[in-house]
């Protein structure tokens, strides 16, 4: 599972990273030092059990959220304390984040949906129309661009969801849970594509509580109790 | 730049219902705001008509008082019934040339000298005024003397006539004369070419003549102190009823002791105009002010209706001027949309209302309408700041976790 013949440049480091929420009940702490590494073109799978704080940690990977302490660094650059400018523009460019439920918007078609990562880049409407069709072509979903997501099923809007975080080939791609709500044959078919986003270079970090499999991940954790270790 | 409209026209679209709602909101302000107007203008207008012939004249005279005011003189005749008179009291005199002081002023159209003057016929020892005034004036003289309008029977003197005076109807019918006959006042007999009813001018007399025939022969009544390029009265017309108070003003501040009197009908009529307008104004910027709250809520519930989706914007690299700008964008497109269709609607209304032709024409739709669409616009971006600054403020973490 791990390959050390190969060592890649760090590109993505936590130290001690913590996140408290504050409830009605009192503060909960979800992570709790958290320190580790992901490296350059590699697969990356945190796993654990549902509540451990794997969608909260991407979270915080993505800059949805801020961590209560603790550092984020991107390729040698702390950013866990950028403004929210600088974070719009690295979501736009080099981070791209596949949600657990897709996400998509509701009330665009499968073709907006991929276009809004696109829109106010300077890209041009033409430019990316040839894209997205291209892209949902490959994916086999040319024929429902116009379609609404609700008009979509479960596992083709999982595989919009996936072309709206590529469309803009980013260099991180932080994928929550996959697999989990997808028949066995779309799971298998994300699998793939992430496999050879990797391989193409795109760093992947996944989250799962189990349907992703770790043979093909280069290196796994296991969050426990907010703590994060080498999977065993 | 154009991805901003294309998102927010898309929004819009999506959304007609609530769309529909903004801009028919925003369309009934508009209609109403610019019909409201153009009634207010054309009442203005029709109003100015009917108070330019109610209160926009008076006459100023001063009373005798010992001493004189600086400027003024008394001149009393031998007999104590007879003299200057004006309101019925004993006024002074005064140079005409401040008859040209007062037609100098800015809020006075027109100003004219007259005398009125009462005499004790030596026949029978009635009393009556004569009042001198200038033939060729038709401004000053027609709104607070006498008229051509006013001839019941004859006709109106002229500048030609020499000898001839007009009788006013109520002294004609007790000294029993009609147009033809012949009245002497002092030593002189005029001939009758007319009788006159000016109703209740302030400068109304028994007996009109022209101003230098009333001039010689009031001087007969004066042998030792005769009058020259003087008169006792000014009869002033104002240039609008809404200047009469500054015209009186201005007539009163030139001479010590100087009286006005004057219709004081105007005061009641402007002021009613002012408090119509007033609150015409008034309730249209009310229902203005009502459309843009109502647009600022419907925007807002807007807004959190898309807080999710604005969450996935923001991760997906929106910025939070891109979520403001589409957000505004959305609303002035609904503000402008219904402004637009406000307009149409009270061009419509317009045409439909009771005929009432003015000098402005289709002026005043230009006036009205382009303010009213800016304002709407202007409407639109206040609906939509608040909640798009809003929305921008977010995080995307507790945006995505909100169901």
């Amino acid at each position: 599972m791990i390959n050390n013949a190969v060592q890649p440049e760090v590109i993505m480091q936590c130290r001690g990273i913590s996140k408290t929420f504050e409830t009605r009940r009192g503060p909960i702490q979800i992570l709790k030092d958290v320190s580790f590494n992901v490296r350059r073109g590699q697969i990356t799978v945190i796993s654990g059990r549902t509540g451990t704080g794997k969608s909260t940690l991407l979270g915080l990977l993505g800059g949805l959220d801020k961590p209560s302490t603790g550092e984020i660094w991107l390729d040698d650059q702390r950013i866990d304390n950028l403004s929210t400018a600088r974070w719009s523009s690295i979501r736009r460019k080099k981070i791209s984040i596949l949600f657990q439920n897709f996400n998509l918007l509701p009330s665009w078609t499968a073709g907006e949906n991929v276009e809004a990562t696109m829109l106010h880049t300077g890209i041009n409407r033409q430019q990316r129309n040839e894209k997205i069709s291209a892209l949902l072509a490959e994916f086999g979903l040319r024929e429902r661009m116009e379609h609404l997501p609700c008009e979509l099923s479960i596992g083709q809007q999982q595989m919009v969801a996936l072309a709206r975080a590529i469309v803009n080939e980013p260099a991180i791609l932080l994928a929550d849970e996959p697999s989990d709500d997808v028949d066995p044959q779309t799971a298998q078919e994300l699998v793939n594509r992430l496999v050879l986003l990797g391989r193409n270079g795109t760093t992947i970090i996944v989250a799962t509580h189990g349907n992703f499999p770790l043979d093909v991940a280069d290196r796994c954790f296991l969050l426990e109790d907010g703590r994060i270790k080498a999977c065993g | 730049m154009s991805d901003i409209w294309i998102c927010a026209w898309r929004e819009l679209r999506r959304r007609k219902a609530r769309t529909a709602v903004s801009i028919i909101g925003y369309a009934t302000a508009v209609a109403v705001a610019i019909v409201i107007g153009t009634m207010l203008s054309r009442s203005r207008q029709a109003a100015d008509n009917i108070l330019t012939s109610t209160g926009t004249h008076f006459i100023a005279f001063v009373p005798a008082t010992y001493p004189p005011c600086p400027g003024c003189s008394i001149r009393r005749p031998e007999s104590p019934d007879e003299g200057f008179t004006a309101n019925g009291v004993v006024s002074a005199v005064f140079s005409t040339e401040l008859v040209d002081k007062v037609r100098a002023f800015p809020s006075v159209k027109d100003a004219s000298p007259y005398l009125l003057f009462r005499f004790k016929s030596r026949q029978d020892g009635h009393t009556f005024t004569v009042g001198g005034f200038d033939v060729n004036n038709t401004s000053a003289v027609g709104t607070t003397c006498c008229a051509a309008t006013d001839i019941i029977k004859g006709r109106f003197m002229d500048a030609n006539d020499r000898g001839s005076v007009m009788l006013e109807e109520s002294y004609a019918r007790g000294q029993n004369l009609t147009a033809g006959d012949k009245i002497r006042v002092a030593n002189k007999q005029f001939n009758v070419v007319g009788v006159v009813n000016p109703g209740i001018r302030p400068a109304k007399a028994d007996i009109y003549m022209p101003y230098p025939e009333a001039l010689e022969v009031i001087n007969v009544q004066l042998p030792y102190q005769p009058i020259f390029k003087e008169a006792n009265v000014i009869l002033v017309e104002v240039a609008s009823s809404k200047l009469q108070e500054e015209a009186m003003r201005s007539v009163r501040a030139l001479l010590g002791g100087m009286v006005i009197s004057s219709y004081a009908c105007y005061r009641p009529a402007a002021s009613v105009m002012g408090i119509n307008e007033r609150a015409a104004w008034i309730l249209t910027w009310l229902l203005a002010a009502t459309v843009v709250l109502l647009a600022v809520k419907t925007e807002w519930s807007s807004v959190i209706e898309r807080r999710r989706e604005i969450g996935i914007l923001k991760a997906m690299g929106w910025s939070n001027g891109n979520v403001i700008a589409q957000i505004l964008a959305g609303s002035v497109v609904q503000a402008l949309g219904g402004g637009l269709a406000g307009v149409l609607a009270s061009i419509i209304l317009i045409a439909l209302l009771p005929a009432q032709k003015t000098a402005a024409g289709s002026s005043i739709y230009l006036v009205i309408i382009v303010p009213a669409l800016i304002i709407a616009v202007l409407s639109g971006l206040v609906a939509g700041i608040i909640p798009a600054i809003g929305a921008a403020r977010q995080r995307p973490a507790d945006a995505l976790r909100s169901l």
